[in-house]
């Protein structure tokens, strides 16, 4: 029932107002797509409890509004969040751009471990371009973080990046435990793996 | 027990015990002034219990700052920290601890035990705490939480099932208190083992601490809904002393607290003569849940019978028979309170909580109604409970028993007499019920239909019934008509509106004695006076009428229409009351009547069988049904109804009161009725009436639905076999009630006692109800009806406005099954039906009601329509379902006597499936000259009975009989539906039932199990309830619940789960109290170690039961925020839509606000999800310490030899393990 996982990780998606955290979100947890943009208000989350390694792990992806207004609003639960995706559109350059900016934040709001990825979404729609895939693995890789090209529209993508940062959390959490000194390890391992996955994508 | 031996023994030999002491020893070695050498002394300044929480949680407290010598302040600190911080349940008291030089050793050794639990990863007992770990340990609290926690105080806290959480925030301040309390309480005998509600002893398992004070967790109540609070779920009250629901208040708390007055009767009916003294205090704490946790406890009785549980219902049955039913009893019956009111506030989501609420209310309506007449009080209001829950049906049961008892006093003998005082209140009764009968007109049918009711609960309980037929005697029922009478007002009265109105019932007599009650319990407002109360109730209840009338026609409740159904009802009622307002006196006495009626009632019948059928229907109608109902009785909605009903119902009225429902179909049914009346009364009163009935109602269902009902009706028509009845019998109800329960004769008693019984008998099965409608309307009730009428007249006037008003007169049942049947005729029906059972018999009545309306057809008729009319009503729509619901809950009643709490839970789920039903108890109490109560009672078979019964009366006279809806079971239905059906079950076995329950316990230890053990148990008996509850459920939710998430979980079903789960916990704490003794006989022998590995092995079964709870409690509420979100970001999001310039100061006002509330919503979402994640955590160690200790006790026993060492060792693993591994995560 509602008690029957492993783990609870809390996820927090943040971007420009309209690159698609939402629709990412409605992908991820409830598998459909709405194309009708309704900005968010404020603050959001949802749950899907998914697998992991042979543990159910439940995230809460928590939604929040892109809109500068709804600002204060949504950077006070950046501290609660295990991991913080960002999310820009491909589309867009100055959604991009801004990548940096909610970079900032999450280092001035975020606890300081805070598990990181970055989402370039939108990748359907490659006739609209306007920020070359190997941008967004450079930005990845200068904050040592993983990186995805993904597409609420047409799934690609979702999945893999909500279960690898999940993954990753959870590799922090076992190891955190396991051995307490190893957590000096474990950001490095996580780097390493950053480093790896973003080779793959 | 023997401090010194303890620890002589500690040390020795309990393995289990003494491994606590020896991880105590270990936790506080190194601690200055603390050395563990038992587990008494030891532990008795505090120090050790303070070094323990220092050891773990440094920050928690400064333990060098400590002094031996302030015993009380370390016991304080360290009590009060547990609880907050921990949430570990304060067990124990601090001032205890300075009282007694050696304080009580099991009481420190669970106490010890969760300390151990904890530490250990394992929640305390109480299962709540809320574990709050370190910050270090995850960086996921996100700042938000604490908003939310700040935002949503009253919210639960996950962690804080047991309330502690609850305590948490209030923490300190709140424990001041508790101790002034406790301090009280210590005066009074041994130290703080007082409940500071009901003044009882508080074994171990029942330990509630809030606030300071003591509590058995089943006297923790909702002031105003008297549901059992629940931990995170619970606020202090604005009454010192009170608390409560969170939930509540928001969503429907004008309605709750309506709702709490209700309460306050059902305490009264629980303690019923006692209560009746009490409770009009109770009442007016009756809001105050809390500090009349005495009326609570008799509440649960009433409540519990609707709600909660067999048990409560037993105990309902038990207390009603001997009046205080035991605490015990109380205290199950408080639990499905508390079951339906957590459920309602917590769940609920606020909906939910809505719905709840209305049953609530409903019940309370029900329960006020029951406060008048202990008995009859009881029944309708349990009727009108058992509508919305199953369990109400117990209650109804109680009620029906309470009445049976009257009834079959009556009936015997007391019968004759009580019809004659029926009469004699009736011509009153009748007056009043037509105030009374909206709401009251359950109440007035209470009288006879309480009789009846209880009868219909008999019939389930049939056993019962002959207690109570055997306890009462024509005196008793006098009494208890008298008490039924007061606390029906009372409760009526309290019910919000209208039922006051029933303070008018009881205003025969009762009303002014009762009328105190009453207000307070009607009223929100305790402060009420009777008299004034009474009127100021009449006033009340006609204004309330009015609006509501209005509104209920339009079956603006519908969705919350269990809930709500009752409220409408009330509301109908209330109009119908307004009437009867004036004759509140009269119709409440109606519903005393009926109950008492069954006694007395053969005359007063009629009128009251009016009233109490009127009022269950109101209740049940609140929602949908009692709307048309109420618009029948009342207002103008019945006009088009009552148009039909109207034309018919004055005449119908003239037969009985109209019936108005009836009367269009009284009209016909009238006619019918009438004769068919005369024919039952005469000789084969089943057939005509089953005639009647079918024609008259599908008559009355169309009159009282006017729309398509009207098919329904046909089901109705059943019901309104019953209905007639009802208005006849109140008697009639009562009648067929006593029909099925024959013995019961209650019914017929009122009304004619021989014809109706016999009648009863023969409809029993078939249209018992039918016959008792019949009955009751006929003879009786025409008489009484006339007689009434003229004080109808009055109500007329008042009613006038509402036609139905007539008809419910001339059958409560018609009245309120037209107002049921509004939604459907099978509302009223159903309505009908239930005030029947309620009548008739409680239980059995209905259940043969129910069976012969499902089983048979003919006196099926009744059954029949009831069952067709949950089905048209499902069928025809699924919305309706909550008129349905009234009617279904009538044909329920009616129909199946499931008992009568299933079908006034089940009115709803019977719409949807058609089987439950008849919680609504429409008694419509002709104040009739005849004074006769139609019978209130016969309303639960109402539709039919009121329509045969208006017709009867309107015949008969045609004056409109004063309605009095006893919507008993709608609320009941709705908050415990499937409780409900369990407690049917339970209330049949009743006793058995607790076996079972223990059987399956034992079996089940587990957590999960129980719920669902208890669902498998009594599920096959109930499985059609459940379904259909679900069904309705559904639908409802559906309906009203714009959400429906696939993974969406109706209200319902999670409110039947909890009902489940509060009857276990009852069983639980009862084998608590049973194995607290054992522990404390024997000392330090062998035993004792395997003994206290089952204790605590207990008290694990009930952390898992109280996990389950908390987590469908979260459910619930995450459900209600869910749809609030929405609601509020639908909102917000057309407000920002509006260009910036476009807006004014307001609308940005208004912006901000609702931004806030959508953030607050998020984070109460959040919050929920937390606080999964930490009894998730905590009852993850809990189940491996479980696991544990089965194995050592495994071992202990299977190698004697060497069980200390196994102990030892396992425990010191567990331990050691788990402080490694807190301590690592810590780090």
């Amino acid at each position: 029932m509602a008690k029957s996982y492993d783990h609870l990780f809390k996820l927090l998606l943040i971007g420009d107002s309209g690159v698609g955290k939402t629709c990412l979100i409605v992908r991820f947890s409830e598998d459909s797509f709405n194309n009708t943009y309704i900005s968010t208000i404020g603050i959001d989350f949802k749950i899907r409890t998914t697998e992991i390694q042979g543990k159910k792990i439940k995230l809460q992806v928590w939604d929040t509004a892109g809109q500068e207004r709804f600002k204060t609003i949504t950077t006070a639960y950046y501290r609660g969040a295990m991991g913080i995706i960002l999310v820009y559109d491909i589309t867009d350059e100055r959604s991009f751009e801004n990548i940096q900016n909610w970079m900032k934040s999450i280092k001035e709001n975020a606890a300081a471990g805070v598990e990181r990825m970055l989402l370039g979404n939108k990748c359907d729609i490659e006739i609209k371009r306007k920020v070359p895939k190997d941008r967004g693995e450079k930005l990845a890789k200068e904050h040592n973080i993983r990186f995805f090209e993904t597409s609420a529209k047409s799934s690609q993508n979702v999945d893999e990046a909500f279960n690898t940062l999940a993954s990753d959390i959870l590799m922090k959490i076992t190891k955190r435990s396991a051995p307490g000194a190893k957590e000096v390890d474990l950001r490095s391992s996580t780097k390493t793996k950053n480093s790896n996955k973003c080779s793959l994508v | 027990m023997s401090p010194s031996c303890v620890e002589t023994r500690t040390a020795c030999r309990m393995a289990a015990i003494k491994a606590l002491q020896q991880w105590c020893k270990q936790q506080c070695d190194g601690y200055r002034d603390v050395s563990i050498t038992n587990m008494t002394t030891s532990f008795r300044d505090g120090l050790a219990f303070c070094a323990i929480l220092h050891k773990h949680r440094p920050d928690l407290i400064d333990f060098n700052s400590l002094s031996k010598e302030n015993v009380y302040e370390n016991n304080h600190l360290a009590f009060r920290v547990a609880e907050e911080k921990l949430g570990i349940p304060a067990l124990l008291d601090a001032e205890d601890m300075v009282k007694l030089r050696v304080p009580d050793r099991l009481s420190m050794l669970t106490y010890v035990s969760q300390y151990y639990n904890y530490f250990h990863g394992r929640s305390p007992i109480g299962g709540l705490g809320a574990i709050k770990r370190p910050p270090e340990d995850t960086i996921e609290e996100p700042a938000g939480k604490k908003i939310i926690s700040h935002a949503p105080p009253s919210q639960p806290h996950p962690a804080a099932r047991t309330g502690h959480a609850f305590l948490k925030d209030n923490s300190v301040i709140e424990n001041a208190p508790v101790r002034a309390g406790i301090k009280e309480i210590d005066s009074n005998g041994l130290v703080s083992s007082k409940c500071t509600v009901c003044g009882q002893h508080v074994h171990l398992v029942q330990r509630h601490m809030a606030e300071g004070k003591l509590y058995h967790r089943n006297c923790f109540k909702c002031k105003q809904c008297t549901r059992t609070l629940q931990p995170g779920n619970y606020k202090v009250g604005d009454a010192p002393g009170t608390f409560i629901c969170s939930n509540h208040h928001p969503g429907s708390t004008s309605p709750v607290s309506s709702n709490a007055a209700p309460s306050g009767p059902y305490k009264p009916v629980t303690a019923q003569s006692g209560q009746h003294a009490t409770s009009p205090a109770s009442q007016g704490q009756a809001n105050q849940t809390p500090s009349s946790k005495w009326s609570v406890a008799s509440q649960p009785v009433q409540n519990g019978a609707s709600n909660r549980t067999v048990v409560g219902f037993v105990g309902n049955n038990d207390s009603t028979q001997s009046v205080g039913p035991t605490a015990g009893q109380p205290g199950k019956v408080m639990h499905s309170d508390s079951l339906s009111n957590r459920s309602s506030p917590e769940t609920t989501n606020r909906t939910a909580m809505g719905f709840y609420k209305t049953h609530k209310d409903s019940q309370n309506v029900g329960n006020a109604a029951e406060p008048e007449d202990p008995q009859k009080g009881t029944p309708a209001s349990r009727t009108s409970e058992t509508p919305p829950r199953v369990p109400l049906n117990i209650p109804a049961q109680a009620y029906l028993q309470s009445l049976k008892g009257k009834n079959d006093n009556t009936s015997s003998s007391p019968q004759n007499s009580v019809q004659k005082e029926a009469k004699k209140d009736p011509a009153a009764s009748g007056q009043y019920t037509s105030p009374s009968n909206f709401t009251n007109t359950s109440t007035t049918l209470s009288p006879s239909s309480s009789g009846r009711w209880s009868a219909s609960p008999v019939v389930k309980n049939e056993p019962k019934d002959d207690y109570s037929s055997q306890k009462p005697s024509s005196s008793a029922v006098k009494t208890k008509e008298a008490r039924d009478k007061f606390f029906q007002s009372s409760t009526v009265v309290a019910e919000p509106t209208n039922n006051q109105s029933p303070g008018g019932r009881e205003s025969p007599k009762i009303t002014s004695s009762n009328g105190p009650g009453r207000p307070a319990a009607l009223t929100p407002v305790s402060t009420k006076p009777e008299g004034q109360g009474e009127k100021e109730k009449a006033r009340n209840k006609i204004l309330m009428a009015i609006p509501s009338s209005p509104k209920s026609p339009v079956g603006t409740d519908e969705p919350k229409s269990d809930f709500f159904p009752p409220r409408n009802v009330d509301m109908s009622q209330g109009v119908s009351k307004t009437p009867v307002q004036k004759e509140d006196t009269e119709r409440p006495i109606p519903k005393e009547r009926k109950s008492k009626m069954p006694t007395s009632v053969p005359t007063p019948e009629p009128t009251k069988n009016i009233t109490a059928s009127s009022q269950p229907q109101s209740t049940k109608n609140t929602t949908a049904p009692s709307q048309p109902q109420s618009t029948k009785n009342t207002t103008a909605p019945s006009q088009p109804q009552s148009t039909k009903n109207t034309t018919a119902p004055s005449q119908p009225q003239s037969t009985k009161n109209t019936t108005v429902p009836s009367q269009p179909q009284s009209t016909k049914n009238t006619t019918a009725p009438s004769q068919p009346q005369s024919t039952k009364n005469t000789t084969a009163p089943s057939q005509p009436q089953s005639t009647k009935n079918t024609t008259a109602p599908s008559q009355p269902q169309s009159t009282k639905n006017t729309t398509a009902p009207s098919q329904p009706q046909s089901t109705n028509h059943t019901p309104w076999s019953s209905h007639p009845q009802s208005t006849n019998n109140k008697p009639g109800s009562n009648q067929p009630q006593s029909t099925n329960n024959t013995p019961w004769s209650s019914q017929p008693q009122t009304t004619k006692n021989t014809p109706g019984s016999n009648q009863h008998q023969p409809t029993k099965n078939t249209g018992s109800v039918y016959l008792e409608l019949m009955k009751s309307i006929p003879g009786s009730n025409h008489p009484e009806l006339t007689k009434t009428t003229p004080k109808i007249t009055d109500i007329k006037t008042t009613n006038t406005t509402t036609p139905e008003k007539y008809p419910i007169p001339s059958t409560t049942g018609l009245s309120s099954t037209s107002r049921v049947q509004k939604g459907d005729n099978h509302t009223p029906k159903a309505q009908t039906p239930s005030s029947k059972v309620s009548k008739g018999e409680g239980p059995e009545e209905w259940r043969s009601m129910l069976k012969s309306v499902k089983d048979k057809p003919a006196a099926p008729g009744i059954q029949h329509n009831t069952e067709k009319p949950p089905l048209k009503e499902d069928k025809a729509s699924p919305k309706k379902p909550i008129s349905t619901t009234t009617t279904v809950i009538n044909q329920d009643l009616s129909g199946k006597d499931r008992k009568p709490s299933q079908p006034v839970a089940f009115a709803p789920w019977e719409a949807s499936k058609g089987d439950h039903k008849a919680p609504v108890v429409t008694t419509t109490i002709t104040p009739n000259p005849s004074g006769k109560e139609n019978k209130p009672a016969q309303r639960p078979t109402s539709p039919a009975a009121p329509t045969k019964e208006d017709n009867g009366e309107a015949k008969a006279s045609n004056m409109p009989p004063k309605k009095k809806l006893l919507i008993v079971n709608v609320d009941l239905i709705s908050d415990l539906p499937k409780p409900q059906q369990k407690w049917q079950d339970e209330d049949a076995r009743k006793e058995t039932e607790p076996i079972r329950w223990r059987s399956h316990w034992g079996s089940d230890e587990d957590a999960s199990s129980p719920p669902a053990v208890p669902k498998d148990d009594k599920q096959s008996p109930y499985g059609d309830g459940y379904l259909k509850t679900s069904s309705w459920m559904d639908n409802q939710k559906g309906t009203s619940q714009t959400k429906l998430n696939s993974e969406y979980i109706p209200e319902e079903y999670i409110q039947e789960e909890l009902q489940i789960i509060e009857q276990e916990l009852d069983y639980l704490e009862l084998r608590g109290v049973d194995m607290e003794k054992q522990l404390r006989s024997c000392d330090g022998d062998d035993s004792e170690d395997s003994l206290m590995v089952d204790w605590f092995k207990l008290i694990h079964e009930k952390q898992l039961l109280l996990r389950r709870e908390s987590e469908l409690n979260y459910i619930s509420r995450t459900q209600v925020l869910e749809s609030q979100q929405v609601d509020v970001d639908t909102e917000l999001r057309n407000l920002m839509k509006k260009p910036d310039h476009m807006k004014n100061a307001k609308d940005r006002a208004r912006e901000q606000e609702l931004l806030e509330k959508l953030v607050l919503i998020v984070n109460d979402r959040s919050e929920i999800v937390e606080c999964l994640d930490e009894d998730r955590i905590r009852e993850k160690a809990e189940d491996e310490v479980m696991e544990a200790m089965m194995k050592r006790h495994s071992d202990s026993h299977q190698p004697k030899e060497s069980p200390e060492p196994n102990l030892k060792k396992r425990s010191r693993f567990s331990i050691s393990g788990l402080f490694k591994s807190k301590d690592k995560s810590k780090t």
